[in-house]
Formats: structure tokens, sequence, C-alpha cells
């Protein structure tokens, strides 16, 4: 949608529709839960596209599909203008080798029973053919970038703190040097005092090594802080998309609006709008016809319950779906 | 292990406290002294609770069972854990009633759909039968709210209420809490790591560090003039939703085991400011004015 010459990941029209089944024996479909419904975005190389929204928005089915953990129902992924599904095995593996993930709890990502360079190595040990001695030196490398001791590559993950556990799980991201990395909420698990140091980190890693980020979170002072590029997703559609520092200070989308409005900033005289979006987010088994925020948004009218609006361009890098001109 | 150690504030009528402080901080121990619900083997070793100068920790079982819930009543963190899944919300906000007023048959059931109605719950009439499942994460929240306020207390100590929400569902509670507040005349603590709520929802402000108060003031005087380097470097910490800025300012190391605590202050190993003095003795609460106090050496 942006400029084409430097895109490293692209999403065409993604769409993941999850079978719901009745029946016990004889398992009947009884209908379809739209997780990620015609999602298009693209990521420049060395840049972060941050997507935000609720939880049950889609955002992670939308990681899971980029990370080949989900096969989708329909559309596409380019890695390097290439579509994934057309790659052969070895490329397959290449593919996997240069999409990393850091997921949200540090708790729940590293396995207990394994010691820190087993966690670490293990992306190697399966994409990469090389001995065990340049595992270790590898390891010990990834340890070093993250900011922990080379010397705790022997200790388990809970001999280390929260945010240490964050740092183990970047570091496994990095171990097979890849060119995208997906974080998934990567701070919100931890505590307020050390939120900053990871993101300090990422940043700084990102410019040493040119890595390019697709971060998913629903803190929007986080997101914005990441991003160059940011897609606001609401019920398996993006609502709003493009530059980051636009879309904050110009939002088109009533939900965009009222997400902004909603993020607390920490400061009590910052202007603040006031639009407290009324009940909640639909199920995404049952969407509302037309436009899924309908339902919610004080400047809906007849339209919006019939015809879903499209994205379109409102300015250079930015695009909103919504029938009328709201932001500005 | 003292999880909180010499904490003293005081709370007025229609006014919000916000605790605010990183995990493991003692806050929500101090809110649990409060009601005196700590378990064993954690005892409360000094101090006083008074409300409306009565001391709470003089109080005995039978007498503190009728201030918890009518007097006093909490709010905690994940409506998931603290609703029973096998009643019905009717039910569970019922029992509150019940026990504290003595009401039953249809009574009751009128006092369960009037509080189900005053923290906005949509046809309370036909959502009192539904059970925990059946509904979503902020109307869960509601009647874990509904139940707190049922004998309408004096005081209402909130913790976190909103961290398992999202975001604009938190807006609408927090929205819900205040309006509540100003009907009831509630006295509220407000336990929460989240500096934009302080922001939006408190009166006054303790921020808590290693099971202590660092510093405490009336909330904009905390954003504008914070003096503990605890509350500067949380403060500077947060990504800004306006303008742009590269680095993010950090506080170095890890908040530290309440098992050894440095001798001293407990934030000296982070300070970005420490002097000699701090490695060796606690500093002193501070007046900076009638509402502000400070325990940093650099403030004597």
């Amino acid at each position: 949608m942006l400029s084409t010459a430097n895109i490293l990941l692209e999403a065409r029209n993604l769409r993941k529709h999850f079978p719901i089944t009745k029946g016990f024996i004889r398992q009947k479909k009884a209908g379809w839960i739209r997780a990620v419904d015609g999602v298009s975005f693209s990521i420049n190389r060395g840049e972060t596209f941050g997507l935000v929204g609720e939880s049950g928005c889609g955002k992670t089915t939308t990681a899971k599909l980029v990370l080949l953990l989900e096969q989708p129902t329909s559309g596409s992924i380019l890695f390097g203008g290439e579509d994934i599904s057309a790659l052969s095995e070895t490329m397959l593996k290449q593919y996997s080798r240069s999409v990393q993930a850091v997921f949200q709890d540090p708790y729940g990502s590293l396995d207990p029973r394994m010691k820190v360079a087993n966690i670490i190595s293990e992306p190697l040990v399966v994409t990469h053919a090389i001995t065990r001695k340049a595992i270790i030196e590898r390891v010990k490398e990834v340890l070093l970038e993250v900011g922990l001791d080379p010397k705790s590559i022997n200790r388990f993950p809970h001999q280390f703190s929260g945010g240490q556990r964050q740092r183990i799980a970047v570091a496994r991201a990095l171990a097979s040097e890849p060119e995208v990395i997906i974080l998934d909420e990567p701070v919100s698990a931890l505590d307020v005092s050390i939120r900053a140091q990871l993101m300090n980190l990422l940043k700084d890693l990102q410019e040493r090594l040119g890595l390019t980020y697709f971060l998913i979170a629903h803190n929007l002072a986080v997101v914005k802080h990441m991003s160059n590029c940011i897609g606001v997703m609401y019920v398996g559609h993006i609502v709003e998309y493009g530059d980051a520092d636009e879309i904050h200070q110009h939002p088109c989308h009533p939900y965009t609006a009222g997400l902004l409005s909603a993020a607390l900033p920490a400061d009590p005289d910052a202007p603040n709008a006031e639009i407290i979006l009324s009940g909640e987010v639909p199920s995404p088994i049952n969407p509302p016809p037309g436009c899924r925020f309908h339902p919610r948004c004080s400047h809906a009218k007849g339209i919006c319950s019939e015809a879903g609006p499209i994205l379109r361009k409102v300015a250079a890098n930015h695009f909103v779906a919504c029938h009328f001109d709201l932001g500005g | 292990m003292k999880a909180v150690d010499g904490v003293s504030f005081l709370l007025r009528e229609d006014e919000t406290l916000g605790l605010v402080g990183e995990s493991g901080c003692g806050k929500t121990v101090t809110c649990l002294s409060i009601l005196r619900l700590i378990s064993r083997p954690g005892r409360i070793v000094g101090g006083n609770v008074l409300l409306d100068g009565e001391d709470l920790l003089k109080k005995s079982e039978r007498e503190m069972a009728h201030i918890r819930g009518r007097r006093i009543a909490m709010i905690l963190q994940d409506p998931m854990t603290s609703l029973n899944p096998v009643f019905t919300v009717g039910n569970q906000v019922a029992e509150a009633i019940g026990i504290h007023q003595r009401v039953r048959g249809h009574h009751l059931w009128e006092k369960t759909v009037e509080i189900l109605r005053l923290v906005r719950i949509p046809s309370p009439e036909k959502r009192i039968s539904d059970y925990p499942h059946q509904m979503s994460g902020g109307m869960r929240q509601r009647v874990v709210g509904a139940a707190a306020l049922s004998c309408r207390p004096e005081v209402l100590i909130a913790d976190e209420p909103t961290t398992s929400l999202d975001v604009t569902i938190q807006a609408q509670y927090l929205n819900l809490l205040k309006e509540v507040q100003n009907q009831l005349h509630l006295a509220m603590i407000f336990i929460t790591h989240d500096l934009g709520i302080v922001a939006k929802m408190c009166d006054r402000v303790a921020v808590m560090y290693a099971g202590k108060i660092v510093e405490s003031a009336q909330m904009r005087e905390l954003f504008h003039n914070p003096l503990h380097p605890y509350t500067v470097a949380l403060l500077k910490s947060l990504p800004k939703l306006e303008g742009r800025q590269k680095w993010l300012t950090t506080i170095e190391g890890q908040p530290p085991s309440l098992l050894n605590l440095p001798p001293g202050c407990s934030f000296a190993p982070r300070c970005s400011q420490v002097e000699d003095r701090c490695l060796e003795e606690y500093p002193p609460s501070m007046i900076v004015d009638e509402n502000h106090t400070v325990s940093c050496w650099r403030a004597v």
C-alpha cells in the first residue's frame, strides 16, 4: 500500500476462519469464527509495523499466520516479494529461520526444564547444520547482545527475573539471525521500570542489526513509541492504517479516536477528548453487518449497517475504512 | 520477610488515594492488612488502622466481620477468580446484602437488581440470573463492583480493578467508578501500577517501593514536582503519546528481593544520584510541605 521499493514482508487480503463444530461423533460445521477477515499490510525493511487492537480482534492470529503456525483460509503472505505458499521445502526452512518471535509471557514461553543454552540454541539446531561448538559460541554472542552474562548459559529460567527472561526470549529469537521478529505484546507482562529497558534494547538491536519488527500490542503509547507505521484492528479488519505520527495526530476512524482517548497519558494536564466508547467488542462469530464498529459508533448512520466501508486514502500515508470524513 | 514496612497514610472522605508501585512492592499486602485479611504465616506486627478514629487492629473477629463489606469493601484484580463460577451473579451480589442487611425474599431480589443497575449492567432483571461465564470481562468486573458497593461502604479499596480489561472497557469502568464515588461519597484507595490511571482517578498519590512509601503528595504536585529519584525515573521511563523520543530513560537493575534488602535506602542500588549515606542508613520521611512527604537523603 505504501512505497513498494523496500517492502520485506507483505500480507495481502489475509483471511483465517476457524470452523465451529457441533456434535460429538458426527461433527457438523455450525458456523465460522472470522478471526482474521481480509487483512493487508506491508512492512519495510528495517522498520516497525505496529498492530493495535483489543483482545479478540485477531492480532495474534495474524501473527500466527505470518509465523506459519496457522494456514490462511485465503490470501497470501509475501516475503521479499515471493509468495510463501509457493516456496519449496528448503526455502520454507529459510523463511522460518528469517522470521522469529518473542511472546508476551516470559514465564510461559520458556521451558522451565531447559537450560538457557538449550532454549536459545533450539532454533539453531532445528534450522542450521552447525557444530556444537559453534552453537555455544553463537549462544554466548546473543546473550551479550541482549545484555545478559554469557556465563549464564547453564542456568535455568527460574533463576532469572521477568525482565531477564524476556531478554532470553529475545536472545532466542536473535539466535538464527532473523530478518523479521514478531513481537507479540513484548512488554505488557513486565514491570513498569523494566519496560523502558526492554523497549530500548529492542530499538537498539533494530538499529544495529537492521531488524524488521512486527509489533503487536494494545498499549498505544508503546506502539507509537516503537513503530513507524500502525494498523488499527477491529474484529478481524484493519480499520485504519498508516504513518504512526499521522494516525496519532489525525485519527480518522472513530474507533482509533476512542482508543487514543482511552489511552491514559501519565499527565494530569494532558488534553483529553474523553470519547468513551460504549458497548463491547462484538464476537467474530456473528459480527454486525456493514461496518463492524457501527453499534459502538456515535457517528453511525443508515449506511453503516448496510455496507462495510473499504480502506481508502485520506493522506499520503494514511488509509481509513469509514464512510465519513471524521478526522483531520 | 517484611512485605510492608512502616507504611502510613490517611484517607479523607470523598477522596481517592492512589497507591502506586511495581509488583511485589507491598501494595496489596497493605490493603489486605487494612481489612485484616493477611493469611498465616503472615501477620501484622505493628501499627494501627484507624477508621473514624477506631483502631481496626484491636477489634474482635466478630466486629471485623461487620466492618468488612459494610464499611470497607474491596474490588480485586481478576473478576474470573473473584467470582464463583457455579453461582449466578445475582446470588453472589445478594449474598453480601443478605448477610449485612438482613433482607430476604423479593426485597433482596429488588435490592440486588437496584445495585446491578447502579453499576450500569444493562437489563439487570435478566442478567441477575446469569452465571459469570455468560458475561464479558467488563461486565464481570461490574458485578464484582456491585457486590463491593452493595452495602454502601464508606471506604472502597480497588486493587488494580482494570488490569485485566481492554482499554476501551477500562475507560468505561473508571468513569463508572468515579460517578459511583460521587454518588455515594466514597473514600477510595486505588492500587495501580499505571500512572495514567493515577492522573485520571486520584487526588493524592503514595508511591511504594520495596515495602515502604517513598513519596506521597497531591496528584498534580507529584506529576509536576516529583522529588524521589524513583518517582522521577518512573515518570520519565514512560513512552509519551505526544511527540517522538528515541530512547526512553531507564531505571537500571531490578526491584530488590524483599528477602535481602540492601542496607540503607532500598532504591540506592538503582539510583542515579546515590550518595555514601544512602547505602548506610534509610532516609527519614521529610515533610516538604503540608501534603508532600519524601524519603530521600537528597531532600534533607
